[in-house]
């Protein structure tokens, strides 16, 4: 019975491991908070889907140092674990898309679910290289092992976050307030043709009272590639009109001119700054951001 | 995107009162037009477009 026990020296690897890499998870999962719904659930899932993350990483070092090769190949499992925590955000996010104000668009849900998968990896990551640490301290002081897995634990954590950090809207552009004008069933705002479906005296009315506008401009033209894209204007109406509520009425519009873009809707609640600051924090997506250094013609 | 589909074709004008689909519908005056044009609208959670004309198309909604 006594042989099939691991030996502490393991147990305090494992569970230091595991630790640290529910900890990096439990602490990304913070910044999810503006992306996601703050249901306590979600939160519950991903909590656990990291701790599982972290125990493979964990496991992994005790297992080769038994010479069990084999059971490192459940890394590969792991790899699949996390691309279904993708595939579930996917379909979920897409299953609530007509239940939302507008639209967050598949550009923005794939970057979503991608980072959630991101998440799982850095949860593994650090859970690895704690326990590696463990490893090659090898101290006869447990103190010493916990502590020196935990802080090469964390500096990893800090390292990959710095890494997946991506930028935002305010990164790039400048946002501010857009003036409304209706013309007929036309609505211009700073000169800029938005729309033309404001047929009735009501929508006239509403836009005219109570409709709300921003108009984004661009610091480098170059930045207009990445933020005339579709997927990026539509999470950017997602994350405005999910800050203030929504009305009736919502359009998205791109002046080629002076490269500005419009976003304007009828918000439940009259905030500005509000509605600025959400468009100021909306993730460049992944799959939509355009490195101009990598582009130039030589 | 979502596809536009235009729903109904509200005018006063007899040459453009074309029959089969869209729906055309032939106002009497302009007041007939606007309300028919709002009523068609907020019964199918649609949006209006008016043309440079004067008539009106009632369009789903984006």
């Amino acid at each position: 019975m006594e042989r099939e026990l691991i030996s502490t020296q393991y147990v305090v690897l494992i569970v230091t491991a595991i630790i640290t890499g529910t900890l990096a998870r439990a602490l990304t999962l913070r910044e999810d908070y503006r992306q996601y719904p703050s249901y306590p659930n979600g939160y519950l899932i991903h909590l656990l889907t990291g701790f599982i993350a972290a125990s493979l990483g964990a496991v992994a070092i005790p297992a080769l140092m038994t010479k069990n090769f084999v059971a490192v190949t459940f890394l590969a499992l792991a790899i699949q674990q996390f691309r279904e925590i993708r595939k579930m955000e996917f379909n979920s996010l897409m299953h609530l898309e007509q239940t939302e104000y507008t639209r967050r668009g598949e550009a923005y849900i794939d970057g979503i679910a991608k980072t959630f998968e991101a998440r799982n990896y850095i949860a593994l990551t650090v859970a690895f290289t704690t326990a590696l640490t463990i490893q090659v301290l090898n101290s006869q002081r447990i103190w010493i092992n916990i502590a020196g897995g935990a802080v090469t634990g964390f500096a990893v954590l800090w390292f990959l976050k710095k890494l997946s950090k991506g930028k935002t809207v305010g990164d790039i552009a400048q946002v501010k307030p857009g003036k409304i004008e209706v013309k007929g069933s036309a609505l211009y705002v700073d000169g800029i043709f938005v729309s033309n479906l404001l047929g009735t005296e009501i929508s006239r009315k509403l836009f005219r009272e109570e409709g709300i506008a921003v108009v984004i401009y661009p610091n480098e033209n170059h930045y207009r590639i990445t933020l005339e894209n579709y997927g990026l204007r539509q999470a950017m109406l997602f994350e405005a009109t999910k800050a203030v509520g929504l009305k009736r009425y919502h359009f998205t519009r791109r002046d080629f001119g002076e490269g500005r873009i419009v976003t304007a809707f009828v918000p439940i609640i009259q905030d500005m700054d509000r509605v600025i600051e959400a468009v100021k924090n909306t993730p460049l997506l992944e799959s939509v951001k355009k490195s101009h250094a990598l582009m130039e013609t030589r | 995107m979502k596809r536009k589909d235009i729903l109904a074709y509200v005018t006063m004008d007899k040459n453009r009162y074309l029959g089969g689909k869209p729906l055309a519908l032939l106002a009497n005056d302009l007041e007939e037009m606007k309300s028919l044009s709002e009523d068609l609208a907020e019964a199918l959670k649609a949006d209006v477009c008016q043309l440079k004309n004067g008539d009106y198309l009632i369009i789903t909604r984006g």
